[in-house]
């Protein structure tokens, strides 16, 4: 019965961070706000239920974005399993340690999506303008990284 | 046994992409969009929001420092003008819009923008006016400087328009001057291209484009940019940098013009 509540928080809070999200891309500030809830419930919550949130979110932004449906559902859906395998097997969770792999998951997210974008719809800028794009807002989670650790601190 | 996780993620690579190669050829899925149209709404809520609370705090502190330089420059006429800048540029631009609507016999509507897309790509831009108001997809958007984009979604009050320097964007352009032929399409970086045009045409940076009409969308006649950079003259077509004749970040009021392709399938994308 405790699963419910926490379900609808997760999904409404997901659904939360859409509006300083459009707020900050209407205000030029490149931001990828919604890898924060995939890269948590990986984190925390294992690779299954990090895959599943990825594809919700992806869904979600593909669909508000406008565009092909898929991009976004694959780079966060692989941010999901990815951020649930890195620490305990691979590195020993620690403030820096997840501020760069926020940064490197960021990384990763965009450049799926780019490339995505790319081969199957138009790509949707200059490389140049991308690298920019993508490096700023990879920069922008660096804190949420440092902040975001697992639940048993490992 | 291979890991449960390396099998998720094959599953997820392999639907996707069968996904995005399916809509490549047909077009994106639509059954979704409806999803849109309450984010449509919260938007403008939001915008309604700002101009109801946050626009009245900006505007005492403004008021706050215009008083401050009242009492300190009383006698100062000027002060008048600075109270109403804002205002008095709003006005402007609506006169101009009036002016604009009578020379222009396409018009449909006039629309306020309400934001921008939830990302930054694809880059479009929302605004307050829909089905209810009898704008249809693939309708020309354009603003006293010249042609904005095209409609590419329409919900019931509210609609999607694609800007002119999005990459998926295309319309027939002509040069002003040498009346020669070509496509222009949005670069991404803000800025344009325009393709199509023979390496032996005589053009230069600084010449004009307006739209041909002959993609039947776009009336002819609306100013699209300024040639900025030509390259590639030992080519069979040159690589022209287009600055467009809108600034994408300061788009505040738009005009919808009728177009007798404005129902018609999707042809420049």
């Amino acid at each position: 019965m405790k699963a419910l509540p926490k379900g609808i928080a997760i999904i409404g809070g997901t659904l939360l961070l859409f509006i300083p999200q459009m707020i900050l891309t209407n205000l030029g500030i490149p931001a990828n706000l919604l890898l924060l809830p995939v890269y948590l419930t990986g984190l925390r919550k294992g690779y299954n239920r990090g895959f599943w949130t990825g594809v919700a979110v992806g869904f979600l932004e593909d669909v508000l974005t406008g565009g092909i449906l898929g991009p976004s559902i694959l780079s966060k859906g692989f941010t999901g399993v990815v951020s649930a395998s890195i620490f305990g097997r691979l590195f020993i969770w620690r403030p820096v340690v997840g501020g760069l792999t926020i940064f490197i998951l960021t990384l990763v997210d965009e450049t799926i999506r780019f490339t995505m974008l790319a081969l199957f719809a138009t790509a949707p800028t200059v490389f140049t303008e991308f690298l920019v794009y993508m490096i700023v807002s990879g920069l922008i989670l660096i804190p949420a990284g440092y902040f975001i650790g697992p639940e048993d601190g490992k | 046994m291979i890991d449960r996780r390396v099998i998720l993620l094959l599953l997820l690579f392999i639907s996707t992409i069968t996904m995005m190669t399916f809509q490549s050829t047909r077009g994106p899925f639509r059954p979704f969009h409806f999803l849109k149209a309450p984010f449509h709404e919260l938007q403008k809520d939001l915008h309604s929001f700002w101009d109801s609370s946050i626009v009245p705090v900006r505007e005492f502190l403004r008021l706050r420092e215009e008083n401050r330089q009242l009492k300190k420059k009383l006698k100062d006429l000027s002060l008048v003008a600075e109270k109403y800048p804002e205002l008095e540029r709003e006005n402007a631009r609506l006169k101009d819009l009036l002016r604009l609507k009578a020379e222009v016999p396409e018009y449909l509507t006039t629309a306020r923008v309400i934001g921008g897309g939830a990302r930054r790509w694809p880059r479009i831009i929302v605004i307050d006016k829909g089905k209810r108001n009898g704008l249809r997809k693939d309708m020309a958007v354009r603003n006293i400087d010249g042609l904005v984009g095209k409609i590419t979604e329409v919900y019931e009050s509210s609609s999607e328009v694609l800007l002119v320097t999005d990459p998926s964007f295309s319309a027939s352009i002509r040069l002003q001057d040498s009346r020669t032929e070509g496509v222009l399409s949005g670069s991404g970086n803000g800025y344009c291209r325009l393709k199509y045009i023979p390496a032996e045409t005589s053009i230069k940076r600084g010449d004009r484009l307006i739209t041909s009409g002959l993609d039947g969308i776009f009336p002819p006649g609306i100013p699209a940019g300024v040639i900025t950079e030509i390259a590639g003259k030992d080519e069979l077509f040159m690589d022209i940098t287009v600055r467009p004749a809108v600034k994408e970040n300061s788009i505040e009021e738009v005009m919808i013009l009728k177009t007798s392709g404005g129902s018609r399938k999707e042809r420049t994308r």
